[in-house]
């Protein structure tokens, strides 16, 4: 275990809790212990924890809160026949995102997208904050048709790397007018990785044959190029990590 | 458990932490307040259909981060290529440094860095939530959890260190 990732793994802990009985968390404590630099930057963490958990569990709470909130009903509620105007303001809103969408449609410039880094940031930012499978499998053989019959292309090869990994599921995405295949996998820690894989455009700043590794969002990413398929994988975790499943 | 007593012990008990959860995610005071009455509102509606005990406390913080996420959704879209990157290296934050931070400058840090990390670190920080607890609430698995806790300690105290500098200069 490297000094680095002894620290990923401390961080994630609660300092002074640490749950010894997991083989991983053991090893970088132990590291900590003999390792003079580490033990030095652990001490710091455990000022720093205690200082962050302080400081924000003593922000002062607004005195009128209490009996704003036991007075709820009354104050949030509403008058009694509040369905009547809350019709008229939800007719009002629908009327003007009608308008505001038309406007954005008229006057909106021919803008042609588009480069791959926006697509991935995009297709990643997706499963992100709207993640949801469209088929929960551990069986590969069914993704592949589920997508092929949603039109999302199917003739991908998983990596080595990744196949040693449980499949979950599969969805299907689309970003920049291109439909994009995504496989959820999960690793030993129930940490998703996600292989998004589309046919790929002319961007000018397209990955290569040789896999990219690039940190996007709160993601290691791996982009490559073969032939016309163009492969994303991504996880929350580090890009070291992130090649062992290449 | 949704009677008028237990509707206040309740109250009593979670107004705070909710309020600090909802003012680290939203950074305003009023959003925060409207937030936090709006969570209990819902408790008053709903509450009776939760019939394990243990589990009110996640309900509340669920129900609270599921109304600011809905809120967030009819406001803004996914930005491109504004996020903070998070460097390899952590850096070192210096024990003065540790010394002064108080509420209002975590807050203002916690709001600079990217949101995928801010409501894990808020619950992880306040109220002792556990990890099964903050992947309940925000709906995402046990090991992205501590993934986004690392990342994020890492990302706030970049963010925290840079803010010194800053002040300095």
């Amino acid at each position: 275990m490297t000094r680095r990732e002894a620290q990923e793994i401390l961080l994630s802990c609660r300092p002074g809790r640490e749950r010894a009985d997991d083989p991983q968390v053991a090893a970088a404590l132990e590291l900590a212990r003999t390792d003079p630099e580490l033990r030095e930057w652990y001490e710091q963490h455990r000022a720093w924890d205690a200082a962050v958990r302080k400081g924000l569990n003593s922000i002062p709470v607004p005195p009128d809160l209490r009996w704003e909130i036991l007075a709820g009903p009354k104050v949030i509620k509403g008058p009694a026949h509040w369905w009547n105007r809350r019709a008229i303001v939800i007719a009002a809103a629908a009327a003007i995102a009608f308008l505001i969408t038309l406007a954005v449609v008229l006057l909106k410039p021919d803008r042609t997208p588009n480069t791959f880094a926006e697509f991935r940031t995009d297709v990643i930012g997706t499963v992100l904050r709207n993640y949801g499978m469209q088929l929960e499998t551990n069986n590969m053989e069914q993704i592949r048709a589920f997508l092929d019959s949603r039109g999302a292309p199917a003739d991908y090869a998983v990596p080595r790397g990744l196949q040693q990994l449980r499949i979950a599921g599969c969805g299907v995405l689309n970003s920049q007018g291109k439909t994009v295949s995504m496989l959820c996998f999960e690793d030993t820690d129930n940490r998703q990785v996600w292989m998004f894989f589309a046919k790929a455009a002319t961007w000018q700043d397209r990955p290569t044959g040789e896999p990219r590794v690039e940190r996007v969002i709160s993601c290691a990413t791996a982009s490559w190029l073969e032939g016309d398929s163009l492969y994303v994988i991504a996880s929350e975790t580090s890009e070291s990590s992130l090649r062992k499943l290449l | 458990m949704a009677g008028k007593l237990d509707f206040e012990v309740l109250v009593d008990r979670y107004y705070a932490p909710l309020f600090r959860f909802a003012l680290s995610l939203t950074r305003k005071e009023s959003d925060a307040r409207d937030l936090t009455q709006q969570t209990f509102w819902l408790w008053a509606r709903k509450g009776h259909q939760l019939h394990d005990p243990a589990k009110v406390k996640s309900w509340l913080f669920t129900t609270l981060h599921r109304e600011f996420l809905q809120g967030q959704r009819r406001s803004t879209r996914f930005p491109h290529h504004e996020l903070e990157e998070v460097p390899e290296e952590l850096p070192n934050v210096p024990s003065t440094l540790v010394n002064d931070l108080d509420g209002g400058i975590i807050l203002e840090c916690l709001g600079r860095i990217d949101p995928i990390f801010q409501a894990p670190l808020a619950l992880f920080y306040l109220e002792d939530h556990s990890y099964q607890e903050i992947a309940d609430v925000l709906g995402i698995p046990l090991g992205t959890v501590k993934s986004r806790i690392a990342r994020g300690i890492a990302q706030l105290q970049h963010v925290v260190l840079r803010r010194e500098k800053r002040s300095r200069s």
